[in-house]
This record gives C-alpha cells, structure tokens and sequence, in this order.
C-alpha cells in the first residue's frame, strides 16, 4: 500500500517529512511485526495529520502546528513499547522487543556478510565449546558453561537479526568480538613460534577487516530511547558472560569436586617366594565428588588406578596392555573397611568404557560405581597378580620388585607411588601426562 | 471480578475499556475516539494521544475490535475505523460490571453515593 502524500507545496510537505519521521521513530522504538507495520505507520501519520490540520485551524504557522502535533502525540520513548506490548508478550516485549525494534531507516547495513560470517562462526565455535565441556569439564561447571555457550550462540542469533535491522547494538557486538579475538590473538602471538605469528596477524587482519568494513545506518536517536540505551552495554556484558563462563568452567577449580589433597592413597606390595603377588590401595577420602563423571563419558580418563612396573617399559596410563599375564589379574573389589562391606568391580576390557570410575590393571579395568564411596572411610582393593609368581614375577615387579602406582582423577589430578616389595607407601600429587 | 486477560478492565490501568464504551455507541477511528474521549469525560481522561493505538492494537488482536480502513479522497490520509466485535461486546458488558463492582467497593471506603 503506498503513502498518501501532501499536495505539491514545498513547506507542506517539509512538515509531512517531520511527520512521518516522528512515526519512523516511534516504529524504530517498538517491535511492531513486519506484516504490520505498514498499516501501522500509515494510522499514526493519519492522527498527527488530522491534528496538524486542527492545530493550523487554531491559527498557528505549519511548522508550530506540527510541533505541537507530535508534542501531544508522546514520545518514541513513550508510545514505541506500548506498541510492542500490544503485538507480544510482556516477557518479549521487556526482553528481546527491546533488542530487536522495527527499524526504519534506510540506506542497509555494509558489511553485513562479513559480520555474518564473524558470528556464524562464533556460534559454532560456541556450539563446539559445548561439546568440549561436556566431554572435559566436571558435570556442575559443565552446565554453567553450557548454557553460557548456548545463551551466546542465541545471542548472536538475535545480534544476526539486530544487524539485519541495523542496530547499533549489534554492531558493538560485532565490534567487541573482533577486539577480544585481537587482543587474545596479539597475547598468543607473544607466546608462540615464529610460524603462528603469521596465523595470528592473518586474524588480526580478518578482524581489523569486519571492525572497518561493517556499518550501520545513523539510527542514534532510536538507541537513546527508554531501556534501549541499556542495549549495548548488555550486548557487551552477554559475550562476556558467554565467553567468559566457559573458559572459567574449563579452568577454574570446582568447588564441589574432590582434590588431590582430599585422598589418602597408601600402597603395599606383597610378593611372596610362593604364591601370588599383590598389590593393595587403601584409599580414604576426606571429600568425595559431589556429582561424579562428566556428562558425556567419552573420554577413558575417568578414576583409575594403574598399576605396572618402575622402569623405562612402564606401560602409561591409562588402558594400555602390561606386557603379559593380563589374563591372570583378579581382584579390584573394594571393601569398605568400617562395614566390611564389598563394592564390586566390574572386570572388563580396558578399552570398554562401563562407569567413570575405572581401575585399570594391565590391559584389565576393574570399574566400580563411585557414589558408593563416602568421605571418611578407608576402602583397600587388591590386585592378585597370579601370573606374576614365583619365576615370572619379573615381568611384574621388575628384577627389584618395585611397581608404580598411579591414580588419575577425571583427568584434572593424580597421585602416585613407588611401592617396593614387602613394605607400604604413601602416594604423592604428581602432574598429569 | 474477571480474570480474562483480554477483557480491558480500569482497574488494571487501561482505558482500553473505555475506548470499548466509546465504540458502543459508534464505529470511530482514533483520533476521533481521542476528541470523543476528552469531551465525554470533561478533559479528566487526556493521555497522550499516541497511546490509543497500543491500546486499540491490542483490542484488535484480542478480537475485541475490528478495524477497516476508508479512504479520505485526494485531500487527505486514510482513516482506519473501528467497531466492536460481538466478543468486544461481551468484553465491555464484563468489564462494566467489574467496574461498577470496583466503583461501589471505592465507594464504600471513601464514602461516595
């Protein structure tokens, strides 16, 4: 439907121009749908009309008239959210309805494919990020930085739309995407090769290209309007927070989790002339997981304690095969010393995945569920190395019978021994390999 | 007292009932229904006039008002008028009778006739 329009006098349709930009302001400050907004736009300029006509029929001069019509219309400020309410939700309307007005202006947004481009890749690098938490993080941080990168990636979903639409908002966004990868991309370059710090000026680069390159229409006056003067600074502090939380759920200590100094491992290796050889762990935990495993139990890094020789043919933690007799390694239950009762382990194949809790023994796994475990008790298990008695203990112990010890935790910590025949040691935090 | 969110009550704040009233008695568009409004009520009720589109939006999508547009000829923009709907009907007559309920309970305590 086209505009009606004044006749052809210049000062008219001057007046008409400020009339109808009133109207464009007071759409720009609401989130009228499309479908609508024409119908509208067409109403509103109707009524400041008919009252610039009446305020001319009052004897004042055109220009007056019209100041005085959109005076007693109200401001964009004013109408702009009513009108959001009255096609939306409260929720919407206080939210994203004030990100996302119905912007008027012409003239389109340059760059918008760079910024396109920028954001659709932090939003599958977010959605990466998700993945990567859930495999690595332990369950609470791992939901924090979840639905931090979740909110991000809806965020720059709407900051798309809110560029699309020409929202200065989002252009800061954009902006502040790019001067984050900077700075992280100058700091990386402080700290690595000669040969990545073509990679990182290639990214400085990119980014320097979208800060310069991306546009939006002057639509100054529409962002100082109500709680919209508030939308860049929640731009910026939503990719903080969608950024930021993710990281800290990667890096900062979980509170709800145990540490290294929370468990007491102590090792004793018994090898008999005649008879099997044994290893025993007693351990006692001062604080247990508040919530074990991770969410998603792809990774066979759980909780294991594994057990081989000290010398260079150790074989690593975690899984991989002792050189032989793996067939013969029995054992692994834990027993809870103050009730004298037995949680079983599972005995299975290294390579297969059961619960997060994990012995591995050669390429044997002795998994246990670790919610049974509690604070303040001592649980022993003991390995049987049936094999490794008596001639072929060697291969076992080593020609002086001194085995390592290893426990690792969620790959976050892990403690370690060398446990000599016939007496009992106690492990040591180490770093993970 | 009603509970229907799409019944305009004064009690609420809106004066969407009061725009239901006023095209009770005719079909309006709404600048008029803002002249109507000033001269009815003696000026009390003067909002800003931007605010009864909101409010007349709102009736519409809720079905309570519907509106058509009618051509001024060359001299002049389109009017969009506006007429109740049999549900703006049933919404004003609730509406009516939670204000009347309103208006004696306000009465009672501030000790009106």
């Amino acid at each position: 439907m086209s505009r009606w329009e004044p006749g052809s006098e210049a000062s008219n349709r001057d007046v008409a121009r400020s009339l109808r930009a009133h109207v464009d302001r007071v759409l720009a400050a609401s989130s009228v749908p499309d479908g609508q907004r024409e119908d509208v736009s067409e109403e509103l300029y109707g009524h400041l009309y008919e009252r610039w006509q009446e305020a001319i029929a009052t004897g004042l001069l055109p220009q007056a008239a019209a100041a005085s019509a959109i005076e007693a219309f109200g401001t964009p400020g004013a109408i702009g959210p009513q009108l959001t309410s009255a096609y939306h939700s409260r929720l919407y309307a206080s939210t994203i309805g004030l990100l996302l007005p119905t912007n008027t202006s012409s003239g389109g947004v340059e760059g918008f494919g760079r910024a396109l481009v920028l954001l659709g890749l932090g939003i599958v690098g977010q959605l990466i990020l998700a993945v990567a938490l859930a495999i690595l993080a332990s369950p609470l941080p791992a939901i924090a930085g979840i639905a931090a990168c979740l909110y991000g990636a809806l965020f720059s979903v709407l900051a798309i739309k809110g560029l699309d639409r020409g929202q200065r908002w989002a252009l800061r966004f954009v902006q502040a995407i790019c001067f984050i990868d900077i700075v992280a991309s100058i700091d990386l370059a402080f700290a690595s090769s000669q040969a990545s710090v073509l990679a990182v000026g290639i990214a400085v680069a990119i980014d320097w290209w979208i800060i310069t390159g991306v546009r939006v229409p002057d639509v100054s006056a529409d962002e100082s309007v109500g709680l919209r003067r508030l939308a860049t600074p929640f731009a910026i502090a939503s990719l903080v927070v969608a950024y930021g939380v993710p990281v800290g759920a990667l890096l900062a200590p979980d509170p709800t989790q145990a540490a290294a100094y929370d468990l007491s491992m102590r090792v004793t290796a018994n090898c008999p002339a005649s008879g099997p050889w044994s290893v025993v762990a007693d351990l006692r935990w001062s604080k247990t997981d508040l919530f074990g495993g991770r969410l998603l139990p792809v990774l066979n890094d759980g909780i294991g304690l594994s057990v081989g020789r000290d010398d260079d043919t150790a074989p690593a933690f975690p899984g991989d095969a002792m050189p032989a007799f793996d067939e013969d390694v029995t054992g692994g239950d834990l027993v809870d010393l103050s009730t004298g009762a037995t949680i079983h382990a599972d005995l299975g194949p290294a390579d297969e995945w059961t619960t997060p809790t994990v012995f591995n023994v050669g390429n044997r796994k002795f998994s246990i569920d670790p919610t049974v475990m509690q604070a303040g008790r001592t649980y022993e298990t003991t390995f049987l190395l049936d094999g490794a008695s008596a001639d072929e203990g060697v291969v076992w112990g080593g020609r002086d019978g001194r085995f390592r010890v290893r426990y690792e935790h969620l790959g976050r910590w892990g403690l370690e021994v060398i446990a000599t025949c016939g007496h009992t040691e106690t492990a040591w935090p180490v770093p993970l390999r | 007292m009603s509970k229907d969110p799409s019944v305009p009550s004064l009690s609420r704040g809106e004066f969407g009932l009061l725009i239901l009233g006023l095209l009770h008695r005719r079909e309006m568009y709404g600048y008029e229904i803002l002249s109507e409004l000033r001269s009815t009520t003696k000026g009390v009720v003067d909002l800003p006039e931007g605010t009864v589109y909101p409010a007349l939006r709102r009736l519409e999508q809720n079905g309570n008002v519907e509106g058509r547009w009618v051509d001024q000829g060359e001299s002049a923009p389109r009017r969009r008028y506006y007429r109740l709907t049999a549900s703006g009907e049933r919404a004003l007559s609730v509406g009516r009778d939670e204000w009347l309920q309103f208006k004696m309970a306000a009465d009672a305590v501030l000790g009106g006739e």
